[in-house]
């Protein structure tokens, strides 16, 4: 069990031949489009990376290189907390995948990857991303086409519950605003037929 | 707990492939110019390759038609400069290497019962006789019966002219004389005229001689220049100067260098052969199988360092192919523009000079210095005028200016100054590993060393390393 990591990563036939890592990798987003015989040009530039129980896979704050898909084994995608504690924001698994965004940019890590379990994964990176769009202009447009799509389909997300938050506060401000006036005018009356004098005073 | 084991190990072998690695390396050495020849080749044809692979063309066929391209070319270049360039290149080469003077030896013997007393003089076709005879007295010399006499003749001629002369050899008061032809620079042809002949009473051992070629060299025509200026330096400084003494002594210490390793690298002709078909072999699998390889060692790396490493082995491969190209472009511009200046000012030994320019301006700081020098005693033996070197002077200046101001920033990425002592230190280690060939490679790979260690240093910037 010890030198599993190390062995499985020179001699481990099921990684290459196994056609699990076509299956998985042809429901992520980005490399959907792809062809057949264009995933198998995919083949030689995506690395193959095994980890061990509560092993890190990317850590928060270093230089991101590029993204993760998992092929098994179960991930936590943790981040710092204002107080130094981690918080554990999501548990990813099979098929899922992070770190698409340092494709674009070279960018520091957001967040920690933690396997949770022993967990097999494929790493695609920025180098080899650039490498391939020299390379085969055609396939690395495609790729790039789906991360910007991917980008924009979150930024159009964001935009949206930014809107809805926007929204949610000048309602929020104007129920308060309401509310504020509604109880002052309240007390006024209330004030007033109390005590005249000072509710003037107070105006 | 079981990984952490897993990767020490992994980590372990790779320090100890590292360290065997290093070792083969220093063993296998004396191999290794081809492989690094390659490796920079096809670091100067990957982007072009790559553009051909975007274009649709496979891997493999568009490696194989840069190569027919590059030998096609190369072919063309050795038909017709190729030809030009090596032809120029012995030529001054025989500047450089000519010995001052030749001697030869006849034998000369009594085969008479009698003490003859004979007179040994030379004479000269042209207007001034190269050839004196040595260790005898006025050419005086008595001959016991039976008894013989070694005459030493030295050829020592004022320039590198075919030459004939006479030996002549008179004995007794009649003056009967003998005269034996002698020859010298005549082009190499040295022919063999050695051969036992009795001629009456005496009896000699050739026939006739050759001395072959020999005449001035540069260093000697250099101090002879530089002997013209002794006096007034002398004036100036007031002290005693001789200077030309010294460009003699070292400036021929020096041609024994630079002849020793030449003929060093001749004498491997085997190994030049072995360059020609070994550096595009290797270059072609580096080309064809280059990311693979990268791909499959990468993959070796442990988890913990496996991203840094990947960014830096890329960063790396960029610069090195940023540092050779630009590097490649600049010693072509150089050498292009100074040999077609030297044309134009109709010097001779335009090409090699230009050539040897274009690769010395390589070094930083020393190259150029080296270039002018160079040229400037070409210039100065050949032309036999100051005013060729003032041209030359002023056009290499001009070489410079370009060369710093439009080609170095826009084709050099990444400067990389290697400071003057490594350079001649690299210089001195390349040459005491590999010949020439060391001296040529020496400043690009520790460019080459320097831009790896950059990119590293900068690289590791980015990450915390534990």
């Amino acid at each position: 069990m010890a030198l599993d990591p190390f062995w499985s990563n020179l001699f481990s036939r099921r990684d290459r031949s196994g056609d699990d890592l076509y299956e998985i990798l042809s429901k992520v987003p980005i490399f959907q489009d792809l062809s057949r015989r264009e995933f198998e040009r995919m083949r030689g530039i995506l690395h193959r990376r095994s980890f061990s129980t509560d092993e890190a896979i990317v850590r928060e704050g270093d230089v991101g290189v590029g993204m993760y898909v998992i092929l098994s084994g179960e991930v936590a995608i943790l981040q710092e907390g204002t107080d130094g504690k981690m918080i554990e924001l999501v548990t990813f698994g099979e098929g899922d995948f992070f770190g698409d965004q340092v494709l674009l940019d070279e960018s520091a890590r957001t967040a920690s990857a933690v396997a949770r379990s022993s967990t097999r994964a494929v790493g695609f990176f920025r180098p080899d991303l650039l490498e391939l769009i020299e390379r085969n202009p055609r396939l690395g447009l495609k790729i790039v086409m789906r991360l910007s799509h991917m980008i924009s389909v979150r930024l159009r997300h964001t935009n949206r519950l930014l809107k809805e938050a926007r929204d949610q506060a000048r309602r929020a401000e104007a129920e308060a605003a309401a509310q504020a006036e509604a109880q002052r005018a309240a007390e006024e009356a209330v004030e007033s037929e109390a005590d005249p004098e000072s509710a003037n005073q107070a105006s | 707990m079981g990984s952490l084991a897993g990767q020490r190990i992994r980590l372990l072998v790779g320090i100890a492939a590292s360290v065997a690695g290093l070792w083969f390396v220093y063993t296998v050495r004396g191999i290794l110019a081809p492989f690094v020849l390659a490796f920079i080749l096809a670091y100067v044809l990957t982007p072009l390759v790559d553009r051909m692979e975007a274009r649709g063309l496979k891997r493999t066929p568009s490696i194989l038609i840069i190569f027919l391209c590059a030998f096609g070319l190369l072919t063309l270049g050795v038909v017709t400069l190729g030809q030009k360039m090596t032809g120029e290149m012995i030529d001054l080469s025989g500047e450089f290497m000519r010995q001052e003077s030749r001697e030869a030896t006849i034998t000369i013997t009594n085969d008479d019962k009698k003490v003859w007393p004979i007179d040994v003089s030379t004479t000269s076709r042209g207007s001034e006789n190269p050839f004196t005879v040595m260790g005898l007295e006025d050419g005086h010399a008595i001959l016991q019966p039976g008894g013989e006499e070694v005459v030493v003749i030295r050829f020592a001629p004022s320039a590198t002219k075919e030459v004939s002369g006479t030996l002549l050899v008179r004995y007794g008061s009649a003056g009967v004389g003998y005269p034996i032809p002698l020859m010298g620079n005549l082009d190499g042809k040295a022919e063999n005229y050695r051969q036992d002949v009795p001629w009456g009473k005496l009896r000699f051992s050739a026939v006739g001689i050759d001395f072959g070629i020999a005449g001035p060299n540069i260093v000697s025509r250099i101090s002879e220049r530089v002997a013209e200026f002794e006096p007034q330096l002398e004036s100036l400084t007031g002290q005693e100067v001789d200077l030309a003494a010294l460009i003699k002594t070292y400036g021929s210490q020096l041609i024994d260098v630079l002849l020793g390793r030449t003929t060093q690298l001749l004498s491997g002709v085997v190994s030049g052969i072995m360059l020609v078909v070994i550096v595009p072999f290797v270059a072609f699998f580096f080309l064809k199988e280059g990311h693979r390889i990268t791909h499959g060692l990468i993959e070796l790396v442990p988890n913990k360092y496996f991203e840094m490493t990947l960014n830096l082995v890329h960063s790396i491969n960029n610069s090195i192919g940023g540092y050779v190209r630009g590097q490649l472009l600049a010693v072509s511009v150089v050498a292009l523009m100074s040999v077609s200046g030297l044309t134009l000012i109709e010097m001779n030994y335009a090409l090699p000079v230009g050539v040897v320019a274009g690769l010395a301006n390589m070094i930083p700081y020393l190259g150029p210095l080296i270039g002018i020098i160079m040229a400037s005693a070409v210039a100065l033996v050949t032309e036999g005028g100051t005013s060729m070197v003032t041209q030359v002077v002023i056009l290499f200046l001009f070489i410079q200016i370009i060369d710093n101001v439009l080609v170095q920033p826009i084709v050099v990425a990444k400067s990389v100054d290697l400071h003057p002592l490594v350079v001649m230190v690299v210089v001195m280690i390349g040459s005491d590993l590999w010949g020439m060939v060391g001296m040529l490679v020496a400043v690009p790979v520790t460019g080459i060393l320097k831009v790896s260690g950059q990119t590293i240093y900068e690289g590791l910037k980015g990450y915390r390393v534990t």
